[in-house]
């Protein structure tokens, strides 16, 4: 089994607004696809996503709908706002460049030892 | 759906106003999920209950999380509410700045009269505050009162006399503290020798004015009771003579020649309590021995403060025993008299403040009125405006909250300006009423408060009537019609015209009745004559000129030289100018007729030499006036006016007769010359009696006199001369004050001119408003009638007929408005009562004034609108 580690705050915000990149989703359905793509690598406790996605929704980034879902219950889809795909951009952007800058040093340590 | 409204986008959405919980919705989410999570369990081959616990083993602690979304609902449900009034709130004070920007004549209109009316009010408020509401500057201000001695023929008291402020020093425990002040001018040596105001104070005068020195010390009771000698400067004096020098404090200054040490400073508030204004520094002085003297002379204004824990009504009480017991011990008939000290010192402001702030009160509401007029005229232009946007959808408190929007603009603006009309009219106004209430009356956080209250107000009922107006009842049909605003119809604008005009009326008659009672007191004859001559005040230093012949000796030579300068026709020394605003009276006796004790007459008294009548203008009635040979040693001789002459020999002929004054019994004088009453309070008191004695005989008073130089051309030119003079003979001596007789009679009547000043600038602004809004208004139904006047034309009406139907039409309200002004100027005269002077309300020279002046302004409002109206071509009717 992969090792896991606790998804940062930040992170997990970015991980949302990636789920809804391809479209409208259902916290359940988030929490899957965050499972799946990360390969259970980031594991989060389903419950905490929930306090991020309200959070999110209350600084406008993602709207939220209740709709109904494959199995025929009353669900609460969530979808990026136009806000939400600019955060999605600029947030994609600063991990990627801070990410990179990490492993640039960790190269570089490993090269020297 | 819970989107966030976008800002200034359609109506805003209250999201889950009212009665959904928010716990249903989150439960729903939390409930959907762990469902989910089981049944994709189950599907992959979990038996329920393992499903079950997995599910719940991954969600956490669901109660947890559901607590903490149902708490985060709820603040979002409130902050929704607010962000959609803010947003609201902004959008509709930036359509109020538009709207503001887009009609700037209107809006410079409004903050202007609004501001005007804001200042106005508010700094009445300020003068009417420090007069009457606020407590004065001093600590624990209501432990703070005036004493002074009462005898049963006024009830108003007299100043104490040393001896009496002894007598309460030594007796009155329920004082804490208790001095007595009067004042003097002193000679302040220096580079240039200047005359100043000193207040001498007996008794703990520091305790009394309750602030400590802010520089130096209090004088110390070994101080206190030898009289120093030591001095305290006054705080202003210090900074403007002193240049606010902290060495200056136990430094040394010349009085009179002599050296005083400077302790401390004393804060100007106590210059509040001094009897003179300007005092530049306090001498405290030794007590002296209680003597016929210092029980006559009453001239000592005297403060205390309360004991702890001893009430005003409590003071009374016990000062009256003391009183009594006093009366018993001394056999006098003098009382004790408590009174508040704002009551002594401003209480005589009173009148004049009333005026001035009832003054302020009817500007401000006839600026109101004027406010009300454009508003309303204003809100008939939008009409159709709100009515589209009524028929839009709009909600009816939306238009309300834009119309109260566009009021608070104009309002937040027209405040800041009233502040800064208040700042600059404040000390204006307290100028009025120089002295005491100058000092005090300021505009400060209160007045700033007062105007923002006002501001609030006026804003309020401004935007009220539109706002009911465009909220009303089927605004549509208003669109439909196209017709005018009916707000308010025309009717009640011309009842607001009228009440205008009414208003003016009632200020206008106040400021005539003034301007006539200063014109009918210009007409009084004083006793004296008040062109063609100076009055030179000299205070001789004490050290140099002692009391005797030496003093007679100064002013002998002075008169001489002063009397060789060109154009001098007659020249003397007197110690009191009439209307120089002091006072002497002192009680005789007349030979051979037997007073009780205590009970003789008394008369102002008065210290003259060769010359000095003459140079007054005082006419001689019988004998003779003073001569070279009324002098030491010759026997003494005394001048008296007409109506003492009358009142103590009636029927009889004083010339020949002979008195004696009471606190100088060792010597009679012989009555020489009687000469005419002289209004020397104040022109509209007329003279009880006054007894003149030649100075060249009581030498002892000689010190501080006026020289009196009568010339031909121009008198106000003898300034310098004299001050040459002056330094010519006595170097040092400092030549005070130089005035007109006429000055002094101007001054005289200072207040009342201020007053009128105001009153009449208050009726110009009122006028010119009343004015103003009478064509507003008529200008106004004049176009909203075009299509009338049109048809009228067209049917054979003349220019002349419409002039005159416009005319007739308003006439009524300015009339009705100009009869209820002069029924209400009745009662309006009342508070001016003391200083209007043989003239009263209902004078119908000045009501005639009034009526005409109300008239031609009223034509020259009406004459416009009325001429545009009759050149109103036929064919409005049918073109539009």
């Amino acid at each position: 089994m992969a090792k896991r580690t606790d998804v940062l705050k930040g992170t997990l915000d970015l991980l949302i607004l990636h789920a809804l990149a391809p479209g409208p989703q259902h916290g359940y359905g988030i929490v899957q696809w965050i499972r799946g793509t990360t390969g259970d690598v980031l594991q989060v406790e389903d419950g905490a996503l929930y306090p991020a996605l309200h959070r999110l929704e209350d600084r406008g980034w993602i709207f939220a709908d209740w709709g109904v879902s494959d199995n025929n219950r009353r669900a609460k889809y969530y979808r990026l706002s136009a806000e939400g795909r600019r955060r999605l951009a600029a947030e994609t952007e600063t991990w990627e460049r801070f990410s990179g800058a990490v492993r640039s040093v960790i190269r570089a340590s490993q090269g020297s030892s | 759906m819970s989107r966030r409204p976008e800002p200034g986008g359609g109506l805003p959405r209250v999201v889950g106003r009212g009665t959904d919980d928010p716990h249903g919705p989150v439960r729903d989410e939390i409930s959907f999920h762990i469902e989910k999570q089981v049944s994709d369990l189950i599907a992959a081959g979990w038996t329920e209950d393992a499903a079950r616990a997995e599910a719940a083993r991954r969600f956490g602690d669901a109660a947890a999380i559901e607590t903490t979304l149902v708490q985060r609902a709820k603040w979002r449900r409130l902050r929704m509410g607010w962000v959609a009034t803010l947003d609201e709130t902004r959008a509709n004070l930036a359509l109020g700045f538009r709207q503001v920007r887009r009609r700037s004549g209107f809006a410079a209109a409004v903050v202007l009269l609004l501001g005007a009316g804001i200042g106005l009010g508010s700094s009445a408020f300020a003068v009417l505050d420090a007069a009457m509401l606020r407590p004065l500057p001093f600590p624990e201000p209501e432990r703070l009162v005036y004493v002074r001695d009462v005898q049963d023929d006024d009830p108003r008291g007299y100043p104490a006399s040393l001896a009496e402020l002894g007598d309460w020093t030594e007796d009155a425990d329920f004082f804490s503290a208790i001095a007595g002040v009067g004042g003097t001018s002193m000679v302040l040596g220096g580079d240039v020798p200047t005359e100043i105001e000193v207040g001498w104070t007996w008794g703990d005068w520091v305790a009394v004015v309750g602030h400590p020195p802010v520089a130096g010390r209090a004088p110390t009771a070994d101080e206190l009771a030898s009289g120093g000698p030591v001095v305290l400067l006054d705080e202003q004096a210090w900074r403007e003579r002193w240049g606010a020098d902290p060495g200056a404090v136990g430094g040394t200054v010349a009085l009179d020649d002599a050296p005083y040490t400077v302790i401390g400073v004393l804060p100007s508030e106590a210059r509040l309590l001094a009897s003179r204004p300007g005092v530049v520094l306090w001498m405290p002085r030794s007590m002296p021995e209680a003597s016929p003297t210092t029980r006559g002379l009453h001239f000592l204004r005297v403060g205390a403060r309360l004991a702890d824990g001893v009430s005003l009504d409590d003071a009374r009480g016990r000062g009256e025993e003391l009183a009594g017991r006093l009366r018993d011990e001394r056999l006098t008939r003098h009382g004790i008299l408590l009174s508040p000290t704002r009551e002594a010192i401003l209480g005589d402001t009173r009148p004049a403040v009333t005026v001035l702030a009832g003054a302020a009160l009817l500007v401000l509401l006839v600026i109101g009125v004027n406010l009300t007029i454009l508003f309303a005229s204003r809100t008939d232009e939008r009409l159709r405006e709100f009515a589209v946007r009524g028929a839009l959808g709009a909600a009816a408190g939306r238009i309300a909250r834009q119309i109260g929007a566009e009021a608070l603009v104009l309002g937040a603006i027209a405040g800041v300006l009233g502040i800064a009309v208040a700042l600059t009219l404040t000390g204006f106004l307290a100028r009025s009423r120089p002295g005491p209430l100058e000092a005090v009356a300021r505009a400060d956080v209160r007045t700033f408060l007062f105007a923002g209250a006002l501001t609030l107000i006026l804003g309020l009922l401004l935007a009220w009537g539109p706002a009911r107006t465009a909220t009303g009842p089927a605004p549509g049909r208003l669109l439909l019609s196209g017709g005018p605003g009916r707000l308010g119809g025309r009717g009640l604008r011309r009842l607001l015209v009228g009440f205008e005009v009414a208003l003016s009326v009632v200020l206008l008659a106040s400021a005539g009745l003034l301007l006539r009672s200063v014109d009918r007191l210009l007409t009084i004859d004083p006793g004296f004559e008040p062109h063609g001559a100076v009055a030179a005040w000299i205070t001789l230093p004490d050290s140099r000129y002692p009391v005797g012949p030496e003093r007679v000796r100064f002013w002998d030579d002075l008169l001489g030289r002063v009397s060789a300068l060109p154009g001098v026709t007659s020249t003397g020394a007197i110690d009191l100018v009439p209307l120089g605003g002091s006072d002497t009276s002192g009680g005789f006796e007349i030979v051979g007729r037997d007073f009780a004790e205590g009970e003789g007459p008394s008369a102002k008294k008065r210290f003259a030499g060769p010359g000095a009548l003459e140079a007054l203008g005082v006419p001689l009635l019988r004998g003779r006036f003073f001569t070279e040979a009324d002098a030491m040693g010759a026997p003494e001789v005394a001048v008296v006016s007409r109506s003492l002459a009358e009142r103590s020999w009636p029927g009889e002929d004083a010339i020949g007769k002979r008195i004696r004054f009471l606190w100088r019994t060792q010597a009679e004088q012989e009555i020489v010359g009687i000469v005419e009453d002289v209004r020397s309070d104040a022109l509209d008191v007329a003279e009880t009696g006054t007894i003149y004695v030649s100075y060249r005989q009581v030498p002892a008073e000689a010190g501080a006199m006026s020289l009196i130089v009568r010339a031909s051309g121009e008198p106000s030119m003898l300034a310098e001369p004299i001050r040459h003079t002056l330094s010519g003979i006595a170097p040092g001596v400092p030549l005070g004050r130089v005035s007109l007789l006429e000055e002094l009679v101007n001054e005289s009547l200072s207040e009342r001119t201020r007053i009128m000043g105001l009153l009449s600038t208050f009726a110009t602004i009122a006028l010119t408003l009343a004015a103003l809004g009478l064509y507003a208004v008529t200008a106004r139904s004049v176009a909203s009638r075009k299509r009338e006047i049109g048809i009228r034309k067209a049917i054979g009406a003349g220019r002349g007929a419409i002039l005159g139907m416009v005319l007739a039409e308003e006439a009524p309200a300015v009339a009705a408005g100009l009869l209820l002004g002069i029924a209400a100027s009745v009662p309006a005269a009342r508070p001016l009562g003391g200083l209007l002077y043989d003239t009263g309300a209902g004078d119908l020279p000045t009501l005639a004034a009034v009526s005409i002046t109300l008239g031609v302004a009223a034509l020259a409002a009406l004459l416009v609108p009325a001429w545009r109206a009759a050149r109103v071509p036929p064919a409005t009717a049918v073109r539009d």
